[in-house]
């Protein structure tokens, strides 16, 4: 965990997204899932990116993992850059090539990314044989060494056995093994414990921000919880409709939500500290990406809506102090707005 | 507690599964036992949540409960009644008592039959319940009070979000007037800002039409918004039980008190004065739980216990032997009704 | 905590100006936008009519050969043998339009039967397991391991010798039996995995919670979802048994002389196909082919416009 909360001195980024623009083409007609995304993710930094089903938070990471299925998928317009490369212009091949050796991915379901036919060991060095061409018994070492760091008990015989022998919460940390296996510098975590059990995704929450404390590593992680991005995020995105509606530091956001559908959020959370008289509630559902609403894609939901957000779109980007953004007419009155 | 109050009781109930190797000649070698002396009480119009993770047990005793597993063990009292060892034909009776509310709202509609269909079987199924005015008239009615279009009926499920499903799967449940509900982890598949909606839909429901929820969820956070009492369990066995300020103001079992820690606080602020208690390893396998009390193998309170227990102890870090050996009942503490299975459990809330 | 507003929009949210209609018209209207559809079911539709009417597209009689008119090209429209003669003489043309009816028939039958059969075995043995299930998976493995040809030979030479008349089912009776007591195996197998898979899903358990009878939770919720995989080889089952028809026929056991049918006229023809007479194989095999082809299509494309999630 970072300790540093600090704004000054800007450290350069290591990935960088620019106004990033994917389109799906689909039976309906053509769809924009991510529209005009920005982020960028410094080393030792945590980015959580939240958001609802078709928010587009995980379209935009297999953008970045170059993963994307082109077509249906069409990258319309942005930059997505890391170091100083331009990975969008590199070509898929390249562009996959880049991330292999600098940036990995968790996946939610460890289960169906895991191979049930090869040892654990066995996949955990796939890469490393592949490309540098290391030997078998360099690579069991290995992969030993990667499960220890993982605090998978009982390593050097674990690495023998099969995905189905290991729990939930083992197999995620295979994943988080595999993913260190290549020494990323970003590590990009899509709902890493959504189907686990709670003191589970303690421990894989607890696990992935001592690794990447220890290894300076930047971290994106894609979440829909909370409770979660409180407890180990710098900064926060949230998505809503393809939009980055707010973006803001942690403390910043969860003090002071500056965007209608962050404060929504934040009201809906579960508490165990508070009882009963029911759950805040955001009524109607997120839009289908096909029929996204005219004006803010957020109004028919939004307690804050007036004509004017009925009829255009807000700007991208209302700055606000402290560093933050948000996509929406009234920023300022609903940051400065006390509910309580 | 009148009897009159417990709309559903259960007693020391049990199921096991056999463990049978082989092909032709299945050896019997051994049993799962996936709840093990389980009693609970549901009082009426109350909301009982029953908390625990995979594994634990809960959603095999939603099965005995609803009839589709028999119990190995124990007694279930539907209003004083006991409903354990029924023919089948009280037992479709049964079934409109308690009915249920699925966790995926994916895979709990027929993708092939209309949401009419879907919510109307209820009535093909037991004739006798269709209320006066016809079947048509009542699925509609239930799909409006459940807050969806009554126009909706010829549609299919695919042409509904996640929620409007979860909504259907209610519809589908009330459609028997039953008077309990088991919930099955009924929002946790769904978008948080959608959760809200069903929660208070349940709410509204309950107090609507009188009905009784046992509430099944994984992390205690939900339940505490819903539940008036709590039962915590943890493989096949109940840990701790009580109303929901004992078990949350007073958390009487070390695993009540991980489960709770657990709960992310959506507070950044708090994030580095929070004790958290992160749990070692996972739940043991069922098949071969561990001996004495089933959570000593993760436990963190009883490597703090063993000193007290036996200041002379030789090696620090170790589980007291009472912990190892012998099993701990369930036991009333400050209050008869909050019950807690640890030999320590005066000591829990106070580390 | 009812917020009229809120039921409001739920019930606005979901998309209006989508008419209901049953599964089936929706289906129908689906298809019938598509060509290759259409086109199929032409196809089909024409070969039924052969099947039906033979005599409406011929006026010769098949059985009527000359042998001194053996094996002439097809002279097409002009000519009194449009598509040739056999090399018995026998007119190919009425050969084709009469073998049409036995063919077809037995092939519907067989598959017909023993998806019957296939389907309910498979349907009791996934549902129920236990013993239900050892006896029916052995009995399946049974079957699988005799071949096919030899025990047809066995049983259609022990039954040479009853006579079953002259009808156009009885032509067909003992090779429609034996093809079919090998060919449901396939379809219990598929069916019983399905089952496997469908009967656990929540809606069969809810299902069951509201007190459904076996018979009703097999019929209305594991059948209609665990069928998909059998719907999709039916066609090419047909083709099979078509061609195994000809094989039979060519071991003097099948569909049985004088009757024809188009499995003996591939037989017959491919003797001759390098001969310079390979329109005889040709005629018979393209019939098979567009028959199969139609078949495919309209079967895969019901079976899609059938499922509502692919909507």
């Amino acid at each position: 965990m970072t300790t540093d909360p600090t704004r000054d001195g800007t450290p350069v980024p290591l990935l960088q997204v620019d106004d990033l623009a994917i389109e799906f083409a689909t039976p309906d007609g053509v769809v924009r899932a991510v529209d005009g995304l920005s982020y960028s993710v410094s080393a030792g930094r945590t980015l959580a990116i939240v958001g609802e089903s078709g928010s587009g938070k995980s379209v935009s990471s297999l953008a970045v993992m170059g993963l994307l299925q082109q077509p249906p998928a069409r990258i319309v317009r942005g930059s997505i850059r890391f170091g100083g490369t331009e990975l969008l212009s590199l070509g898929q091949k390249a562009h996959r090539a880049v991330c292999g050796e600098n940036i990995a991915m968790v996946f939610q379901d460890a289960l169906a990314a895991l191979n049930p036919v090869h040892t654990v060991g066995w996949q955990l060095t796939e890469a490393l044989r592949a490309r540098h061409g290391m030997s078998r018994r360099d690579a069991t070492a290995r992969a030993v060494e990667l499960l220890d760091l993982v605090k998978v008990p009982n390593a050097k015989q674990r690495v023998k056995e099969y995905p189905h022998q290991f729990s939930g919460g083992m197999r995620q940390r295979v994943m988080i093994a595999m993913a260190l296996s290549m020494d990323p510098e970003v590590l990009i975590a899509d709902e890493p414990t959504t189907a686990l059990d709670v003191t589970v995704q303690a421990q894989i929450m607890r696990l992935l921000s001592e690794i990447q404390a220890e290894r300076q590593m930047g971290l994106i992680l894609i979440t829909h919880d909370m409770g979660v991005v409180a407890n180990v995020a710098d900064d926060v995105t949230v998505m809503y409709a393809g939009r980055a509606v707010e973006q803001a530091s942690v403390f910043d956001i969860y003090a002071a939500p500056a965007h209608p559908y962050t404060r929504a959020l934040l009201g809906s959370i579960p508490r165990l500290d508070q009882k009963g008289g029911g759950l805040a509630v955001i009524p109607g559902r997120p839009p289908d990406p096909t029929q996204v609403p005219a004006g803010c894609a957020f109004h028919p939901r939004c307690a804050f809506a007036e004509d004017v957000c009925r009829a255009d779109p807000p700007p991208p980007t209302v700055s606000l102090p402290f560093d933050r953004t948000s996509a929406c007419h009234f920023a300022e009155e609903v940051m400065n707005h006390d509910e309580h | 507690m009148t009897s009159t109050d417990v709309v559903l009781e259960v007693r020391d109930l049990a199921k096991f599964y056999p463990v049978r190797r082989g092909i032709v000649l299945k050896r019997h070698v051994g049993e799962v036992k996936a709840v093990d002396g389980v009693s609970l009480s549901l009082r009426r119009g109350k909301t009982l949540g029953l908390v625990g993770e995979s594994g634990s047990g809960k959603s095999t005793l939603a099965k005995v409960l609803v009839g589709i597993e028999k119990p190995t063990r124990g007694q279930i009292l539907v209003d004083g009644e006991d409903v354990s060892n029924l023919g089948r034909a009280e037992r479709r009776e049964l079934r409109r008592h308690i009915q249920m509310v699925f966790q995926d709202p994916y895979t709990s509609l027929n993708p092939r039959m209309s949401v009419g269909e879907i919510v109307g079987e209820a009535y093909a199924i037991h004739p006798d319940a269709v209320p006066a005015g016809g079947k048509a008239k009542a699925v509609r009615e239930l799909l409006d009070r459940v807050g969806l279009n009554p126009d909706h009926i010829h549609r299919y499920p695919h042409q509904f979000s996640g929620g409007q499903r979860q909504r259907i799967g209610i519809a589908r449940a009330l459609a028997v007037r039953p008077k309990i509900l088991l919930c099955d982890e009924p929002v946790s598949a769904l978008d948080v800002s959608i959760q809200g909606q069903v929660i208070n839909l349940l709410e509204e429901l309950q107090d609507d039409l009188g009905l009784s929820y046992l509430f099944i969820a994984h992390d205690l956070s939900i339940v505490r918004h819903i539940a008036d009492e709590v039962a915590v369990m943890y493989l096949g066995r109940l840990v701790e039980s009580g109303t929901d300020a004992e078990v949350y103001e007073v958390p009487s079992h070390p695993y009540t008190r991980a489960l709770m820690s657990a709960v992310p606080v959506p507070d950044p602020s708090l994030r580095d004065q929070r004790r958290e208690i992160v749990l070692e390893g996972d739940m043991p396998s069922p098949v071969d739980p561990p001996q004495g009390c089933h959570f000593h193998t993760r436990c963190w309170l009883a490597p703090l216990m063993e000193s007290r227990v036996d200041p002379a102890g030789s090696q620090s870090r170790s589980i007291p032997t009472i912990c190892r050996t012998e099993s701990p009942k369930l036991g009333a503490l400050e209050s008869p009704d909050h019950l807690a299975a640890c030999h320590f459990a005066d000591d829990v809330s106070a580390h | 905590m009812s917020d009229p507003s809120v039921s409001a929009l739920i019930a606005e949210e979901t998309q209006s100006g989508v008419p209901s209609r049953s599964l089936w018209s929706e289906a129908f209207r689906t298809l019938r936008r598509r060509p290759d559809v259409i086109l199929a079911t032409i196809v089909a539709v024409f070969f039924l009519l052969v099947a039906l009417f033979p005599f409406l597209f011929t006026s010769k009689d098949p059985q009527r050969c000359d042998i001194a008119e053996s094996r002439l090209p097809p002279q097409w429209f002009g000519g009194e043998h449009p598509f040739g003669t056999n090399a018995y003489g026998c007119d190919v043309l009425a050969q084709l339009v009469h073998g049409t009816r036995p063919s077809l028939l037995l092939a519907f039958i067989v598959v017909g039967v023993s998806v019957l059969i296939g389907v309910t075995l498979g349907t009791v043995s996934g549902y129920y397991l236990g013993i239900v299930d050892a006896v029916v998976s052995r009995i399946v493995e049974v079957f699988l391991v005799i071949p096919l040809l030899l025990a047809a030979l066995l049983l259609l030479s022990l039954f040479r010798n009853i006579d079953l008349g002259d009808g156009p089912v009885s032509t067909i009776a003992q090779p429609a039996i034996v093809l079919t007591m090998f060919a449901w195996m396939g379809y219990t197998r598929y069916v019983r995995a399905s089952v496997l898979e469908t009967k656990n899903l929540d809606y069969v358990t809810a299902a069951r919670v509201l007190g459904a009878s076996d018979l009703r939770i097999m019929v209305r919720h594991v059948l209609p979802n665990a069928i998909g995989t059998v719907t999709a080889l039916v066609p090419t089952a047909i083709a099979a048994v078509i061609g195994t028809e000809a094989v039979l026929a060519f071991l003097g056991i099948g569909v049985r002389p004088p009757a024809v049918s188009w499995g003996i006229m591939i037989e017959e023809g491919s003797q001759w196909f390098t001969g310079g007479s390979e329109y005889l194989l040709l005629f018979p095999l393209g019939c098979l082919m567009a028959t199969v082809l139609a078949f495919v299509v309209i079967g895969d494309n019901l079976r899609d416009a059938l499922d509502p999630k692919l909507k």
